[in-house]
């Protein structure tokens, strides 16, 4: 087991290298403030000195040793636009992102238990077609056509839900119903199609013919043993939830730090793009991390191979 | 116990049977509704341009929010509408589909050669070359994908080429991942180690040996790809960062509709229906492909 989760981190740590270096390309490759943040009467003089305050004077190797340095003690340099410090913009803007990633996770959980169990229960009724055909739709749907038409029932003509901002408890409802119901139908799939098969297994087909009804079997053995697919799933969700998911947050102008990765990108601010990146990729990798240790302790077969 | 034992075998010989004649009758027949919609996407794409009876791109703002002809106050000019710029909405969807079918095709081509390639060279030669590439593999999937759509949005002119790399660098991993662990299983069988005892070369080998054997599992997840790619193509519009309007997309036809949509619903809710009929088909097709090349499956070997 240690030697799994060593190789694991390891792994974590070199693909998290490759992410930081390229971000450092791109963001350099894509334009320099120079052209953007100076005004153009500015002196040649006034110029080297904005350069120098971000070190972007020095050679491009020199300046990644130095910025990798500063990115370990926990500083991201300072944004281009506010000249404040990125970690600052990040800090405050973070808990807004994790609080509705919280919220939509626990949607999406609670649903897509609730509508996998009732969706293989009903399986062989009338309803089943119903549901399957609901997952499709859901999984075919833009998102971002579920989320207009949730703003304009709710926001626009019944007027009883905010639509923008974060104003409290009541801003978290439409974002994050609307998107917990769209992942929850993958949640529920997965988990339908996971017991459906065991359903089919032998000791499920022992445990029947002892004579146990079906919703105590679904309940009792089968749950426990579909969940593996969707511990994956739902961790994988997380992280995407927990680096701001661009469309969901401009959508509702959430405070978020999808929102300022996009205005970021907009105003060419790449100091703040590159920080954002960084702390985007260390989430999820750290989300995938704990997932991989997790499944290895569920399941010993993993540890196995790595 | 005896006696139990050899019922309990009988039975499941029974639901054997029973489920395998089921899946060959019920389970897998070929999706006539979603080909039926496949078929047309792609003829759209092809031809659809040569059916309209509108300029697409005419602005007529006289004609602005005229609601679809089978409402009360529409015109049989425009058949589905016009939208805030009194464009034919028709003729939009006829063209904004060409650009969803060019964008998902290419994107899935070009995300699935470059992976499966990878796949290949991973899986095959193994050691360094394998650890690098799956690294690769997880740094882009750790990657924000939409920001990867913005970086390019300015690194190059915006539009066709920017959304296609963008979608084809989100969607490679899948296809290494895949082709790389079949890789794998191929290069035990006998027939690939036969083929090394008589002195093949790695080239013959991939080539003739390896790639034949996993087309098919390339075709299965490019078709199963195609949808989600349109679904990108449309969330990548949302953001502004797809083909620029006035050229009509999809996507972009969903998110023009976006803040007139308490007065004409048609905008935005037209190309949906189009987008999640389309998604739909080609989802089906996939799961359809799918089961029927991988035959053990079926019978629950």
């Amino acid at each position: 087991m240690l030697k799994y989760v060593l190789d694991k981190l390891i792994q974590s740590i070199a693909t998290l290298l490759i992410v930081v270096i390229a971000i450092f390309l791109i963001t350099r490759s894509t334009g320099s403030p120079e052209d953007i943040y100076i005004p153009m009467d500015a002196t040649q003089e006034q110029r080297e000195v904005y350069m120098a305050n971000f070190g972007l004077d020095k050679p491009l190797p020199l300046q990644f040793v130095y910025f990798v340095k500063e990115a370990l003690h926990g500083n991201l340099g300072n944004s281009y636009a506010t000249r404040k410090p990125v970690m600052d913009s990040i800090a405050t803007r973070f808990p807004n992102t994790v609080r509705l990633a919280l919220s939509i996770m626990l949607v999406t959980t609670v649903l897509g238990f609730a509508l996998g169990i009732l969706s293989t229960l009903l399986r062989k009724t009338f309803l089943n077609k119903f549901f399957l055909s609901f997952f499709a739709l859901c999984h075919a749907i833009p998102g971002f056509f579920v989320l207009m038409l949730a703003i304009d029932i709710f926001g626009v003509r019944l007027r009883v839900l905010p639509i923008a901002g974060n104003s409290g408890f009541a801003s978290y409802i439409l974002p994050s119903v609307t998107m917990g119901l769209l992942f929850s139908t993958n949640i529920a799939l997965v988990l339908r199609n996971s017991m459906v098969e065991i359903l089919d297994s032998e000791y499920i087909k022992l445990v029947k013919l002892k004579g146990m009804k079906e919703h105590n079997v679904i309940l009792k053995h089968v749950l426990k043993n579909a969940s593996i697919p969707v511990i994956g799933m739902l961790s994988m969700m997380l992280a995407m939830q927990l680096t701001g998911t661009m469309i969901t947050e401009t959508m509702f102008a959430w405070p978020g730090i999808g929102l300022l990765t996009y205005q970021s990108v907009m105003n060419r601010d790449y100091a703040m793009v590159q920080g954002l990146v960084v702390v985007m990729t260390l989430i999820v990798i750290v989300v995938n991390f704990l997932a991989d240790i997790l499944y290895a302790a569920i399941d010993p077969r993993i540890r196995g191979q790595v | 116990m005896m006696q139990s034992a050899v019922i309990s075998t009988t039975e499941k010989k029974d639901i054997v049977l029973k489920t395998d004649k089921k899946e060959r009758r019920g389970t897998n027949r070929f999706p006539y509704i979603a080909g039926f919609f496949a078929v047309l996407f792609i003829l759209n794409g092809l031809i659809g341009s040569l059916f309209l009876t509108q300029d697409p791109m005419v602005v007529s703002l006289s004609d602005k929010y005229l609601p679809p002809a089978f409402i009360s106050g529409g015109s049989a000019l425009h058949l589905l509408g016009t939208d805030y710029l009194g464009r034919d909405l028709l003729s939009r969807l006829v063209v904004g589909g060409r650009v969803s079918l060019v964008v998902s095709l290419c994107s899935v081509l070009a995300g699935g050669f470059f992976g499966s390639f990878l796949g290949v060279a991973a899986g095959y030669f193994g050691g360094i070359l394998d650890k690098v590439i799956m690294r690769f593999c997880d740094a882009t999937m750790a990657f924000p994908h939409v920001l990867i759509a913005m970086m390019l949005a300015i690194l190059m002119p915006q539009g066709f080429i920017s959304v296609v790399v963008a979608i084809a660098f989100s969607v490679w991993p899948r296809f290494t991942k895949l082709i790389r662990s079949r890789t794998l299983t191929l290069k035990k069988s006998a027939f690939v180690t036969q083929a090394k005892l008589m002195g093949a070369s790695a080239h013959r080998i991939i080539y003739t040996h390896l790639i034949p054997n996993e087309l098919n599992l390339i075709i299965v997840l490019l078709v199963q790809v195609i949808g989600s790619s349109i679904l990108a193509e449309a969330g990548l519009s949302f953001l502004g960062l797809s083909v620029q309007p006035p050229n009509p997309t999809w996507g972009n036809m969903i998110t023009e509709g976006r803040d007139t949509f308490h007065v004409a619903w048609w905008e935005s809710t037209f190309p949906t229906i189009l987008v999640v009929i389309t998604v739909i088909s080609f989802n089906l097709l996939g799961e359809w492909l799918k089961r029927s090349l991988e035959p053990k499956k079926n019978t629950g070997a």
